[in-house]
C-alpha cells in the first residue's frame, strides 16, 4: 500500500524533497516505516532520525493525520495515511 | 495574571492611540486596560523578537522585558527590524530600546544586553505575565521552557528555518511544554540558519497576537496545538501535540 510521507526544514534538506509516495505492507505501524525509509534514504536522513546507536531520536516530531504519534506507537498506518516527520528547528 | 494588582487606567491619550483596537469585538477598553497592566519578556529581539516586541509595544502592553546581547553586524539588517545601518557596531539591545521608544514613549522597558542564560532567566521570567520565546538556540528555549513550567508562567514558542514557522503556546499545568515536544536537545540544528525577514516576520506577528490574546482574554490560543507554515507553498496546519507523561520538566 502506498503511504504519503512529507518532511520539513532540515529533513527535506537532508532528502532533497519535500514529500515521498512509499510502498509498505499493510499492518506496518510507525516504527517499521521509519526503518523503512532509513533502507531507502541516504545516511543525511538517518543521522537527523537516528543515533549513533541506531535509536529513533525523541526531538524528530512524528504526525499521522495531524495528529502527533509516538514512534513506539502500534496504531497501524492505513493506506492514504499521511506521515509528516519533522526536524526541530528554533531559528529566531 | 492571577495576582490581584491595581489596574492603571487609559489615559486620554491611550484613549485616542488605540482606538481603532479597541473597537475589535471581545477586547474594548477593558483588554487594553489588561495589556497596559502586563508585561512581556521577549528573548531574544533578532528576526523574530524585533517584531513581536514592536508589535507588542503598538499594541499597548505595559511593559517588555528584553534579552538581547552584542553589537549591530551587516547580517542583522535583513530582518532584525530594530536595528538600523546608522548602528552598525553598536549595541544591539540600545537600538531596540530607542527604536520602541520612538514608537511608545509610555512603554516601560526593561533593557539586558545580553541573552537568556542559567544566571538571569529565573529573574527575567519572574517579572514577566507571558515569555515569547525567540532565541535561536535550543539552550536558551530550554531555559526559559524551564522557567515557565516553574513559575507557571505563559510561554510562546515561536521558531522559523528557511521559508517554515510553527509556533505554539505552553500553559503550564495545561499543555504539552517544550520538552515533551523536544525530550532530547535535536543534534541536527545549526546556529546559522536560513532566514528571510517576511518569515522571521511572520511568525512573529502570530506570536504577537497570541500574547495579546492570552493578556487580554480574546479568542483562542494556540494552547496544545502546533501550527505550522511553510511560505513556499503558502501551506498552515494546526497539528495536536501530546504531553510526555515522563517529562523531565512539567511532569
Ligand atoms: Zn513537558
Amino acid at each position: 500500500m502506498k503511504i504519503k510521507i512529507k518532511y520539513t526544514a532540515q529533513l527535506k534538506k537532508a532528502i532533497g524533497k519535500a514529500e515521498d509516495l512509499v510502498d509498505v505492507n499493510e499492518g506496518i505501524n510507525i516504527e517499521g516505516i521509519l526503518n523503512h525509509l532509513n533502507k531507502i534514504y541516504s545516511k543525511e536522513f538517518a543521522n537527523i532520525v537516528f543515533n549513533q546507536d541506531g535509536q529513533f531520536m525523541n526531538a524528530v516530531l512524528l504526525i499521522l493525520n495531524g495528529k502527533q504519534i509516538a514512534f513506539n506507537s502500534e496504531k497501524e498506518v492505513k493506506e492514504n495515511d499521511v506521515i509528516t516527520i519533522m526536524s526541530p528547528i528554533a531559528g529566531g | 495574571m492571577q495576582e490581584v494588582r491595581y489596574m492603571k487606567k487609559l489615559t486620554e491619550k491611550e484613549l485616542a492611540v488605540y482606538e481603532w483596537q479597541l473597537d475589535v469585538p471581545g477586547f474594548g477598553v477593558e483588554g487594553q486596560e489588561k495589556l497596559k497592566n502586563s508585561s512581556v519578556l521577549i528573548s531574544r529581539c533578532g528576526g523574530l523578537g524585533s517584531v513581536v516586541a514592536y508589535e507588542l509595544a503598538a499594541a499597548g502592553v505595559g511593559k517588555l522585558i528584553l534579552a538581547h546581547g552584542g553589537n549591530v553586524v551587516p547580517s542583522d539588517l535583513n530582518r532584525q527590524l530594530l536595528m538600523t545601518d546608522a548602528g552598525l557596531g553598536k549595541s544591539r539591545i540600545n537600538s531596540v530600546e530607542r527604536r520602541l521608544k520612538e514608537l511608545n514613549p509610555r512603554l516601560e522597558i526593561v533593557a539586558i544586553g545580553e541573552n537568556i542564560n542559567e544566571n538571569n532567566v529565573a529573574e527575567l521570567v519572574s517579572q514577566a505575565d507571558v515569555v515569547v520565546d525567540a532565541a535561536p538556540l535550543f539552550e536558551e528555549r530550554f531555559l526559559m521552557n524551564r522557567e515557565v513550567v516553574r513559575q507557571k508562567k505563559v510561554l510562546v514558542d515561536c521558531a522559523m528555518y528557511e521559508l517554515e514557522a510553527q509556533i505554539t503556546t505552553i500553559i503550564p499545568g495545561e499543555t504539552p511544554c517544550l520538552s515533551c515536544l523536544y525530550p532530547e536537545k535535536p543534534v541536527a540544528w545549526k546556529r546559522k540558519f536560513p532566514v528571510f525577514g517576511a518569515v522571521s516576520g511572520t511568525v512573529a506577528c502570530l506570536g504577537a497576537m497570541e500574547a495579546i490574546k492570552v493578556l487580554s482574554g480574546l479568542g483562542e490560543t494556540l494552547s496544545g496545538k502546533l501550527l505550522t507554515l511553510d511560505l513556499r507553498d503558502m501551506s498552515f496546519n494546526e497539528l495536536s501535540i501530546n504531553k510526555n507523561k515522563k517529562c523531565s520538566i512539567c511532569s
